[in-house]
């Protein structure tokens, strides 16, 4: 069982589905510094030729980088063609990653990052 | 500072001595003490000679895939069995577990599994050196884990995490593969110090049953272990590695709950028994492997370590650890995190102690007429801050553990499904733990504790130092602990907030 775990774990290296080709993800959080609370935080998708790509599911994960704190999610909704919008609800202050879990409507899923460093206490 | 004893030497202390000893705590146990290992199903499980390695078996997996995922799986600290389980689950599991019964995180730890299986093969050579056998290298050990853990923020890293567990496996293997007895646990392990400060507020002990019995034995197995008789060097047996001689053994310090002496005994008579949590700081009395608690230095700068370093661990969690970092920066004009990090560690960890049991012992010389110079004062009532000292580890890895208690479901359920193998389902990110509602009285409550814990100590040691004002020799060091209780409760009412980027913002 020893020998045979290290080749189970390779597998848990490989790394989550980046944005297909072509396709730009642009993250943002407003307002800067962020503070713990709801803040909004943007999605901007285009295709390789520069359209919006609309019409996507993006569901927003906030982790605290401590472990066993509680995830925070969100839905995001389509605000224009192409951009989406997310109230996440930082819970308390600290580092954060943000996690974008896009599902695009011929039904390819992408995963996109953003880490938020230093979100302040109120 | 009074030199520790020598290790084996020193061991066999009169059973006249231990019997003394014991008697103060069996005034709380006028019955027959409670001995877990009579407890139907544990007892005897316990007592087989294999339990340590059946209950180090699974840990040493786990370990093993700790490792694995640490340095190949998810990067993210919260989706990482490495992280998850080492800074939410191990580490509260460890406090509670010495809490409620005692040190059996030693017994069942899966580094000593590593080096057992060493020892088959490679025989050390080496005594530890005698100007070694004390603990100022695992204090410095202990301050240096704590240091790298706030300077390296490694609960937010997999991969050092992982590297951790690694490095702490080849020093096992490095010095008790060179050194004889057991001295990485004695005289290195910094994890060994925590559990061992800690567990003198544990419930049970492993000690001897019937001291009449010890007073008949010829062979003292439970010290030298049980060896054939021809040609008198295969060993059946082990004896006590860590010099701790039965009949004198007084409480937990350096005790691993290995169990040794227990299969070791051939009368049966020693057990995991009953006691009054703590007690065993209330008297100094000589205690076999260590001498007298009060001619002790090393284990009394351990004991204030474990305290202050409690504080310092639970501040570099909250808010205004950021405040002061950025004041001292602009002040000081300091680019360094580790010099900033460095300053508030000598602050909180040397400076503060240093001031308050100065004081402390000042006013208890010259008010309450104790007649010992003020460093032998500082010294005999440090011991008495590790109560509350292991309170707030408790309410600060209690509250972790507790409120992280259900993330090993999901990480687990991502491990597996991450391989391909989702037997477990799609993982539940919502599955956390106890809300904090349930939570923060329960931190209150180990502070609360731990704060009555060591007011009481601190009572019992005043009244044996002056009998005539022993409310003055109490007072300053009852202020001291009711001010680390308000630094606590402070700590504890703060916004958390954790960064392990400590210039951010």
């Amino acid at each position: 069982m020893l020998v045979a775990m290290p080749a189970f774990f390779v597998g848990g290296c490989r790394k989550p589905a980046g944005a297909p080709d072509g396709i730009s993800i642009k993250t943002s959080i407003t307002p800067r510094p962020v503070r713990s609370g709801t803040e909004t935080i943007s999605i901007q998708l285009t295709s390789a030729s520069q359209q919006p790509i609309a019409g996507a599911h993006v569901q927003v994960e906030g982790d605290m980088d401590h472990p066993g704190m509680a995830p925070v999610f969100a839905d995001a909704v389509e605000s224009s063609p192409g951009n989406y919008k997310a109230p996440l609800n930082f819970t308390m202050g600290g580092d954060w990653v943000v996690l974008f879990h896009i599902t695009l409507s011929d039904g390819r899923k992408v995963e996109q990052q953003m880490d938020v460093k230093g979100v302040e206490s109120n | 500072m009074t030199k520790p004893p020598d290790a084996l030497s020193s061991a066999v202390i009169s059973d006249e001595e231990g019997r003394e000893a014991h008697a103060e705590e069996e005034e709380f146990l006028e019955a027959q003490p409670f001995d877990l290992l009579t407890v139907p199903v544990i007892g005897p499980l316990l007592s087989w000679r294999h339990s340590r390695t059946l209950l180090q078996i699974p840990l040493f997996v786990v370990s093993f895939v700790m490792i694995l995922q640490g340095l190949l799986g998810p990067t993210l600290s919260p989706k990482n069995l490495a992280t998850v389980l080492t800074w939410v689950h191990f580490r509260g599991a460890l406090v509670l577990a010495i809490l409620c019964a005692g040190n059996f995180f030693c017994l069942a730890c899966p580094f000593m599994l590593a080096r057992n299986f060493m020892r088959k093969w490679i025989h050390p050579r080496f005594a530890w050196p005698r100007r070694l056998r004390n603990k100022w290298i695992p204090i410095g050990l202990f301050v240096g884990v704590l240091f790298s853990y706030e300077l390296f923020g490694l609960w937010a890293s997999p991969w050092l995490t992982a590297w951790v567990i690694v490095g702490y496996f080849a020093a096992v293997l490095i010095v008790d593969g060179l050194f004889t007895h057991a001295t990485f646990c004695k005289y290195i392990c910094p994890i060994g110090q925590f559990n061992f400060i800690a567990s003198t507020a544990s419930p049970l002990e492993v000690a001897v049953r019937d001291h009449e019995v010890c007073d008949g034995c010829k062979t003292k197995d439970c010290i030298r272990g049980r060896r054939e008789p021809s040609p008198d060097v295969v060993v059946l047996q082990r004896g006590c590695e860590l010099a701790l001689f039965q009949p004198a053994k007084v409480g937990n310090m350096d005790c691993t709950f290995c169990l040794d002496c227990v299969h070791a005994c051939p009368h049966d008579n020693v057990g995991i028994l009953g006691r009054l949590p703590a007690g065993e700081l209330m008297s100094d009395p000589p205690r076999s492997g260590i001498g007298r608690f009060s001619r002790r230095n090393d284990i009394a700068a351990l004991a204030i370590v474990f305290c202050f370093g409690a504080l310092m661990n639970a501040f570099g969690m909250v808010s205004p650890v950021y405040t002061v970092e950025s004041w001292l920066k602009r002040t000081l004009h300091f680019q360094s995190q580790a010099m900033v990090l460095g300053i508030l560690f000598t602050a909180i960890i040397v400076a503060e102690p240093a001031l308050l049991l100065g004081l402390a012992s000042w006013i208890t010389r010259a008010w309450a007429g104790v007649k010992t110079g003020w460093l032998a004062i500082a010294v005999r009532y440090a011991y008495a801050l590790s109560p509350l000292g292991f309170g707030m580890w408790l309410a600060h890895y209690g509250y972790h553990f507790f409120t992280g208690l259900y993330t090993i479901v999901p990480v687990t359920q991502n491990a597996f499904a991450e391989l391909g193998l989702p037997i477990f389902g799609e993982p539940h990110w919502t599955l956390v733990g106890l809300p904090k509602t349930v939570v923060e009285p329960l931190e209150f409550g180990f502070l609360i504790l731990g704060l009555a814990g060591s007011m009481l100590i601190a009572w019992r040691l005043a009244h044996d130092d002056s009998e005539e004002h022993p409310l003055r020799a109490f007072a300053p060091w009852g202020a001291l602990c009711v001010i680390l209780f308000l630094c606590c409760v402070w700590l504890l009412t703060q916004p958390m907030d954790m960064r392990a980027t400590m210039f951010a913002g």
